[in-house]
């Protein structure tokens, strides 16, 4: 068995299996869907910090993961307190103003990701990678920065508008405009696994573009259908768990990189001589 | 044509080329008269091969009319035999242009190919030299830290620690 | 413009000897002038400008001088410098991360429009290339436009004579189905 087929054979497929699992779950009622999201954003917390930890000091890429685990972790927490809220009976914000105070965690969430997305590109731009953009690409990026203003102006009817805290209102009108930017991260974070190729690293990159684009999908079907709040649940589920999926396929390849490092640690010239490599001698 | 015919296909590419033996060239040729369909498409392969012959003289003699500066690039050469090292040292460097592959083989289906090709291409740049041009056996550990230090930045310590290994196991073995 | 033997006043197979029985900077100067412009050949005609096959052509017969010992014997010398010509010209790709087959293949019907007569003709070559498999490309290509003989293709290629013979016969009879359907 050649070092590659090894990592073709530890490949798991558990990817599909988990996102069913997730956004079952998630479906059940209000309680399961923030339980499926929650405990979406708190896996993908603990894989993005431990995936962070394999970059050295001072490494974009290192700052990208802190950043996404961070955003996650921020997420999970006002998950928890929306849970609060939700066993004391209080779903409606109109009725408990404090319920608004979500917006911050929203906020800040966002902003991390956005800014781990950034640093990440950064990361892949020191590569040659995702240097240029094509017309498609700015295009879409454009049609995303497009769809928000409608979003916002939509959102005025909301219980969170109306909040008698003044930082919520403010806060409640920036997350569309704050969650365009990874989505607009997404179609970059796209273009750069075509440019990668094959591969658990460019795989990954494409579950994260569909969660960051589902999740911006998601908001607009509930600003639209307004006569659900729910409406948009099944695909924020989705969003989270594929999410999740992305950090899974990035942390596989990980453990299939450390197990060929040991592998040539073991039975290094036979392994060589697999990929066709013969020894010269002078 | 081949096999329901009772020649073989080597018989008639043989035939095609001029080299069968005599003996058998008569056999396939009288053949070739009561066979029409055998005919036929003989008839068309070198009608086909005249064209294309034709067509290629046309190629070479259109890529070739602006003569080629001979004197002054056998100058050069031996200028850079001059300057090359000695031979077994010098054959290491092809041995070390056929190390990149390899380590760009144990890259591709971790990190994508693209990735793995810019990386390397990167870290040759770094290094100071041209893959398959300047990459001397001196240089090589400098490449193999440049190339794990550019591909660890993105994909991680693991990933640098298998090209470090790799790489060392590659120098292990020239050596 | 080629270099004949004539004018070097020595022969292809004369040089080749030469060079590997003795292998010398000074009797690899006749080597260099007879397989330098087959080489410029080779890489222009895969789409390299003059510059880059000046440049490839160069680093390929480097290549061949230093690793003189690998040529097995002198009738497989030729096969051998375009093999490595052909590795050159790969891995140049390759950093592009361009692919190998589909360059070549519109090289070569690029200068076909402008080398023949009727640029508005569609050319047999390039029509017939498009109509192959990669591996009955690459052998017609070293064949017609390269002027290999069979075992050297198929040393270059790295496949049995056999196997380029009939991949050759099986070629042209494809062709040859394809022309009388047209």
């Amino acid at each position: 068995m050649t070092p590659l087929s090894k990592v073709r054979a530890q490949w798991p497929g558990f990817t599909p299996w988990w996102i069913a699992i997730g956004s079952a779950a998630g479906l059940l009622n209000s309680a399961g869907f923030l339980a499926s999201v929650f405990f979406a954003n708190i896996w993908s917390a603990w894989l993005a910090a431990d995936i962070a930890r394999e970059h050295g000091r001072g490494q974009a890429m290192r700052r990208a993961w802190m950043l996404i685990a961070l955003g996650m972790l921020t997420n999970a927490v006002r998950i928890t307190y929306e849970f609060g809220f939700l066993l004391a009976g209080h779903i409606d914000s109109s009725l408990s103003p404090m319920l608004g105070l979500r917006q911050i965690p929203i906020v800040a969430s966002l902003v991390a990701m956005g800014l781990g997305l950034h640093a990440m590109w950064s990361s892949f731009r020191s590569l040659g990678l995702g240097v240029k953009l094509r017309k498609l690409d700015w295009a879409l990026m454009a049609a995303i920065i497009l769809l928000i203003p409608p979003v916002v102006w939509s959102r005025r009817g909301l219980n969170d508008a109306r909040s008698p805290f003044e930082i919520v209102r403010y806060l409640q009108f920036a997350s569309p405009v704050l969650l365009a930017i990874p989505a607009s991260m997404a179609v970059v974070l796209y273009r750069i696994s075509r440019e990668l190729g094959e591969g658990f690293m460019a795989l990954a990159l494409r579950w994260m573009a569909a969660a960051l684009g589902i999740r911006l999908v998601a908001l607009v079907l509930a600003t639209a259908i307004t006569e659900s709040s729910t409406a948009g649940n099944p695909l924020v589920i989705f969003a989270h768990w594929a999410f999740l999926a992305a950090l899974l396929c990035r942390r596989h390849l990980s453990h299939v990189t450390s197990c060929l490092v040991e592998q040539y640690s073991i039975s290094g010239p036979a392994l060589l001589a697999t990929l066709g490599w013969k020894k010269i001698q002078h | 044509m081949t096999g329901h015919h009772g020649f073989a296909q080597q018989e008639w590419f043989e035939y095609l080329e001029g080299t069968l033996p005599p003996a058998q060239r008569a056999h396939l040729s009288a053949h070739l008269d009561s066979c029409p369909q055998c005919a036929q498409l003989l008839h068309q392969i070198r009608a086909w091969e005249q064209k294309v012959e034709e067509e290629a003289r046309s190629l070479v003699l259109h890529v070739e009319r602006h003569p080629y500066d001979l004197d002054r690039m056998s100058t050069e050469m031996m200028c850079r035999i001059r300057l090359d090292s000695p031979p077994a040292l010098a054959a290491r460097g092809m041995v070390f242009a056929e190390a990149v592959r390899l380590l760009q083989s144990v890259l591709d289906p971790l990190c994508g190919k693209g990735a793995a090709a810019s990386a390397v291409r990167m870290a040759a740049e770094r290094t100071g030299g041209w893959l398959d041009r300047r990459l001397s056996s001196e240089r090589w550990p400098v490449f193999v830290r440049n190339l794990g230090e550019g591909v660890g930045a993105v994909y991680g310590v693991p990933a640098q620690l298998l090209i470090e290994r790799v790489g060392a196991l590659v120098a292990a073995e020239v050596e | 413009m080629g270099i004949s033997t004539f004018e070097l006043g020595i022969t292809e197979t004369e040089a080749v000897l030469d060079f590997l029985a003795e292998p010398t900077q000074e009797l690899f100067g006749p080597v260099f002038r007879l397989y330098a412009p087959r080489l410029l050949r080779f890489f222009e005609l895969r789409g390299c400008d003059r510059e880059l096959a000046e440049d490839l052509t160069q680093d390929a017969m480097l290549a061949a001088y230093r690793r003189a010992g690998f040529a097995r014997d002198h009738a497989n010398f030729r096969a051998y410098v375009y093999g490595i010509a052909r590795n050159l010209h790969l891995m140049h790709l390759r950093r592009l991360g361009r692919s190998g087959d589909r360059v070549e293949l519109d090289a070569i019907s690029d200068t076909l429009v402008s080398a023949l007569p009727d640029p508005f003709a569609r050319s047999m070559l390039s029509q017939s290339l498009e109509k192959l498999e990669v591996v009955s490309r690459q052998i017609l290509t070293l064949r017609y436009l390269d002027g290999l003989e069979y075992h050297e293709i198929a040393e270059v290629l790295g496949m049995p004579t056999g196997t380029v013979q009939w991949k050759v016969f099986d070629a042209k009879k494809k062709l040859a189905e394809w022309m009388r359907q047209r």
